[in-house]
């Protein structure tokens, strides 16, 4: 079993956990959910478990400890300071070695039976997400944390550990504090969402997909059918990115938990920093605020604001991986942004969002996007047909 | 209990629309997943951004 949402054995036990939630009593929900997710990580990936929770436990909880008592001794804000930067370096360091090296082994067990079942480590760059989140509020604000089974629970939130979306340990926190038995309608609601994010990965997503591999089998593609590629490589993204957190979301509902939104109409962008409130909500959320705003946003100023936020899209382009692909996709991005700082390009108002200059500027912003998503193909050789293909009018 | 919860937010025609397109999804998902399993060589990739 793996903690995959497209893994029966996973999907059911998360079912069955949901179900049997409604008979715990109010005052056992933290517990429970603790519980939950270390049994399901525990069956479906130990080295997942171990790691992520050890660091949760070892870490990040003590950290915060200390975070929180430094804060109020006179001039503890350098001590603070310190802590927070050698907390996140050390998990940042970590991140660079299972991206650098995926099979990133326990060298005292690496030719036992069980080290197969210690083979990968899901969701790393997502609990990276979370734990620098979790210092960083604890750095910022006194938050009152006694309990290290909601840290446990926070990192391995067992519908979004994999792919996100990334919640805010505050808002996580939020929605504990209001722990509550799901009552009939949210479950509805999340069962809808869940049939919804199935239907986009295994119906559409999955057409897409058949069309683009379809389309990239063609040697010498002529305009259209690498229109018609980029357009289907594009959609396939969201819905496939779209699909999973629609799934993610609607466990989340049954888990008693409402997880942050991941999408919001992101084809209607009129800007390319448009697009990025709207797509991958969280991730970008992020990125604004702990690397944009505590570097200066806005007040740079408009050309230097544009510059921090292209930088910002090349270091998204290394999260993604460190290959040429994404690096490239990263400064795609990044350089787009940059052209609409440097034009001046900022979102539409709403009551200007018709007409042809409306929809001139959201076609413009997702033809951009829509290229980017080539670089989502395997090598640069692949590219390039495509590439030619769009010359190619006649 | 479901029905008069979802009637009062949404109104009866929102409930019954919603129901209709989950079948309808419901419906178009099983038929993959049927039509997949036919195959000699079923074929379902993981989540993109799945452990990146």
């Amino acid at each position: 079993m793996t903690p995959s949402l497209l893994d029966p054995r996973f999907i059911l036990l998360l079912a069955v956990a949901a179900l049997l939630r409604r008979f715990v009593p109010d005052r056992w929900l933290l517990p429970y959910g603790a519980a939950v997710s270390v049994v399901l990580m525990g069956l479906a990936s130990p080295r997942t478990l171990l790691l992520l929770g050890g660091i949760a436990l070892l870490v990040l909880y003590p950290l915060a400890q200390l975070l929180r008592r430094v804060r109020t001794r006179p001039a503890g804000d350098k001590t603070a300071r310190f802590l927070l930067g050698a907390g996140v370096a050390f998990i940042l360091v970590l991140w660079v070695a299972f991206k650098a090296n995926r099979s990133f082994g326990l060298p005292f067990m690496s030719q036992s039976a069980i080290a197969q079942q210690f083979v990968a480590v899901f969701g790393f760059s997502y609990f990276m997400f979370k734990a620098i989140n979790f210092l960083y509020i604890h750095y910022l604000a006194d938050i009152p944390e006694s309990n290290p089974l909601r840290v446990l629970y926070y990192v391995l939130f067992p519908s979004t550990i994999t792919s996100g979306p990334i919640q805010k340990y505050s808002d996580f926190c939020k929605e504990l504090a209001q722990a509550r038995h799901v009552d009939s309608a949210t479950a509805a609601h999340g069962v809808y969402r869940i049939t919804k994010g199935y239907f986009f990965k295994i119906c559409v997503a999955f057409g897409l997909k058949w069309a683009s591999d379809s389309l990239l089998a063609v040697a010498q593609p002529n305009a259209y059918q690498a229109m018609a590629l980029v357009v289907a490589l594009y959609t396939f993204l969201y819905f496939d990115f779209a699909g999973y957190s629609h799934i993610a979301i609607g466990f989340g509902l049954l888990m008693g938990v409402k997880v942050t939104e991941n999408f919001r109409q992101p084809f209607l962008a009129t800007s390319m920093t448009e697009f990025w409130r709207n797509w991958h909500i969280t991730v970008g959320d992020w990125f604004r605020d702990h690397v944009f705003i505590p570097q200066g946003g806005m007040r740079l100023g408009g050309l230097r604001a544009a510059l921090l936020a292209g930088a910002i899209m090349f270091a998204c382009g290394l999260w993604h991986g460190f290959t040429v692909m994404f690096v490239s996709w990263g400064l795609w991005h990044g350089a787009n942004i940059l052209l609409d700082g440097v034009l001046g390009v900022r979102p539409m108002p709403p009551a200007h969002r018709h007409g042809p200059r409306y929809w001139g500027r959201v076609l413009w912003t997702n033809t951009r996007v829509a290229l980017g998503a080539l670089f989502f193909l395997p090598t640069v050789s692949s590219i390039k047909p495509v590439l030619g293909g769009l010359l190619r009018w006649w | 209990m479901v029905v008069e919860r979802l009637c009062t937010v949404r109104g009866e025609r929102g409930l019954l629309w919603r129901a209709f397109i989950w079948a309808l999804m419901v419906a178009a998902i099983s038929w993959t997943l049927v039509y997949q399993a036919g195959k000699s060589d079923p074929d379902l990739p993981e989540f993109v951004y799945v452990n990146f």
